[in-house]
């Protein structure tokens, strides 16, 4: 895994697949450098979907298994570690879809602005070129 | 501070020589129990061996071990200038003779520690915890507190026995767990008498140690006795000047829910503030290590006369009402009746240091953001790590281990190609 900072803020990604892990503390630093969001909302937002297909992956800090969740309407499946360890996207494209759909559905809610701000800037291809 | 030195000096050596006399009485006991007469000379041989091993490893290698133990990362100046800093300005105001080495432990509950055989060998470790959540004033407190012990030699005896306490578990673990398993195996089979021999002198020893355990993690609750804390406390107000930083602190690290992920009973009464202890015990109870935080922190806050060490010894009369000095004369003699020849206690001399000290502390200033200062202790530990550090053209900055084995890789944001 390579350790990637963008504004102060760390994802840690593998080269290979693009999977990108965004850890708990860094989540919340990140809420911290934005101001007064709306709290613990980050984990009720992003919401366990039981009817995912998916092979379960395993939690890179605590080792159990992780759920499969997203955020409400939002078209992403990302793996949630169920002890708040952190988020795994399964490639850096999905971090990006994620910040997009998310962006959408819950436009209103502080938090999940934040987090999917700082993902779409972090990741969106449109900064190729600076 | 000498009358301090001197003893613990003398505990130290009080140890060494009570572990030998253990050991002797065990391994005697266990040679003629199970080899026959004159067996006791051949037992006796082990245990010399044992002590000798145990001592040497116990002041050579202590240092290391705890630091291993616990987790902890080596820095480099160019790691961590701030820490670096820091320690450097409180080595200066305490006249130690070298800048001890400087720990990093990867844990998010704030605590720190010191270790080692002497002011020329000592090692302060703190967590990432501690840096991310102290400013500079109070991050100082702390680290004049361990820096304290250091002086104070406080560090010698309680490796020391740290060590020792460690070996005698981990012993007993072993025989205990042996003991346990033998049992089973010798109903299923007949046993030879070699064989029934052995297990016998596991017995015994197992039986000796898992009496000693217990003793001597008694010994390290009177090493780290509350005087000590106390003590460490006045040093660190004495070589801050500035009580109030180690107040808040202890404060901030009483008031984090947050517990420590590596510790254990061995490690615990060297730290800042006992990570085992629970932040709201009122009374200071004959086993406890430290003393309730509370109660340092008002003698912190009492202190009326200023931040010297007899300042600090009137504070803990007042709020304790104790009569007892829980600082040595040698250092609570003003200079003026000092009498000629004999060196001063420190601080006098240090006053015109402190100036180059205070012209450090302005060389690393402390990051603005909470931000700033998380990525300043993370940093530190990548580079500990010899992680290496590319700055891509999009304003990523991406940390590469150095087991990495790919040749190249795209940045995760602008997907430029960087070789590794």
């Amino acid at each position: 895994m390579v350790v990637f900072e963008y504004r102060q803020i760390e994802l840690d990604y593998c080269p290979g697949c693009f999977g990108v892990w965004f850890d708990e503390g860094e989540v919340e630093l990140l809420l911290e450098t934005a101001g007064p969001a709306s709290g613990d909302a980050v984990l009720k937002l992003i919401v366990v979907t039981r009817d995912a297909t998916e092979t379960k992956r395993r939690c890179p800090v605590c080792d159990k298994p992780m759920d499969k969740a997203s955020v409400p309407g939002g078209k992403v499946i990302l793996d949630r570690c169920p002890h708040g360890n952190g988020i795994w996207f399964d490639a850096g494209e999905f971090a990006a879809a994620f910040a997009e759909s998310a962006g959408e559905t819950a436009g209103q809610d502080g938090t999940i602005r934040v987090i999917t701000d700082f993902l779409g800037e972090a990741l969106d291809k449109r900064h190729e070129e600076t | 501070m000498w009358e301090l030195i001197r003893a613990n000096r003398r505990k130290s050596v009080f140890l060494v020589v009570i572990m030998a006399a253990l050991l002797f009485v065990v391994g005697y006991a266990a040679g003629e129990l199970l080899i026959g007469q004159g067996g006791g000379v051949i037992g006796l041989f082990f245990a010399f061996a044992v002590w000798i091993i145990m001592t040497l490893v116990a002041y050579f290698q202590g240092r290391q071990i705890f630091m291993t133990v616990s987790g902890a990362q080596k820095i480099k100046k160019e790691d961590h200038p701030q820490l670096w800093n820091v320690v450097e300005e409180m080595v200066i105001a305490s006249q130690l003779p070298k800048i001890p080495d400087i720990y990093i432990i990867d844990d998010p509950a704030p605590n720190a520690f010191a270790a080692g055989r002497n002011p020329a060998n000592a090692a302060v470790a703190v967590t990432t915890g501690l840096l991310n959540r102290l400013k500079r004033d109070e991050l100082q407190g702390v680290i004049a507190h361990e820096i304290g012990h250091v002086k104070n030699r406080d560090i010698l005896f309680m490796t020391m026995i740290g060590v020792m306490l460690g070996a005698i578990v981990l012993i007993t673990d072993i025989a205990v767990r042996s003991m346990f398993y033998g049992g089973h195996r010798r109903r299923s089979r007949t046993a030879s008498s070699g064989g029934s021999q052995f297990e016998l002198i596991i017995l015994v020893a197992g039986i000796v140690l898992m009496i000693l355990a217990p003793l001597l993690a008694h010994l390290i609750y009177l090493a780290a006795s509350r005087k000590r804390e106390y003590l460490a406390d006045a040093s660190s107000a004495q070589f801050t000047r500035f009580p109030e930083g180690l107040a808040l602190a202890l404060e901030k690290i009483a008031h984090t829910p947050i517990k420590m992920k590596k510790i254990n009973r061995v490690t615990a009464p060297m730290y800042t503030v006992n990570p085992l202890q629970k932040a709201s015990a009122k009374a200071a109870g004959l086993f406890s290590t430290h003393p309730p935080i509370g109660e340092r922190v008002k003698i912190l806050r009492s202190m009326a006369g200023g931040s010297t060490y007899m300042a600090y010894n009137e504070a803990f009369q007042q709020i304790t009402g104790s009569r007892s000095s829980i600082v040595p004369q040698s250092a609570l003699i003003s200079p003026e009746s000092r009498p000629a020849g004999t060196a001063p206690p420190g601080p006098v001399p240090g006053l015109r240091q402190m100036e180059g000290a205070a012209l450090l502390a302005a060389a690393v200033p402390e990051p603005a953001t909470q931000a700033g200062k998380v990525r300043q202790t993370t940093d530190a530990l990548w580079k500990a790590r010899n992680y290496r550090f590319i700055h891509c053209d999009c304003g990523a900055v991406l940390k590469v281990p150095p087991d990495f084995k790919r040749r190249e890789f795209k940045c995760l944001r602008c997907k430029k190609v960087h070789s590794a």
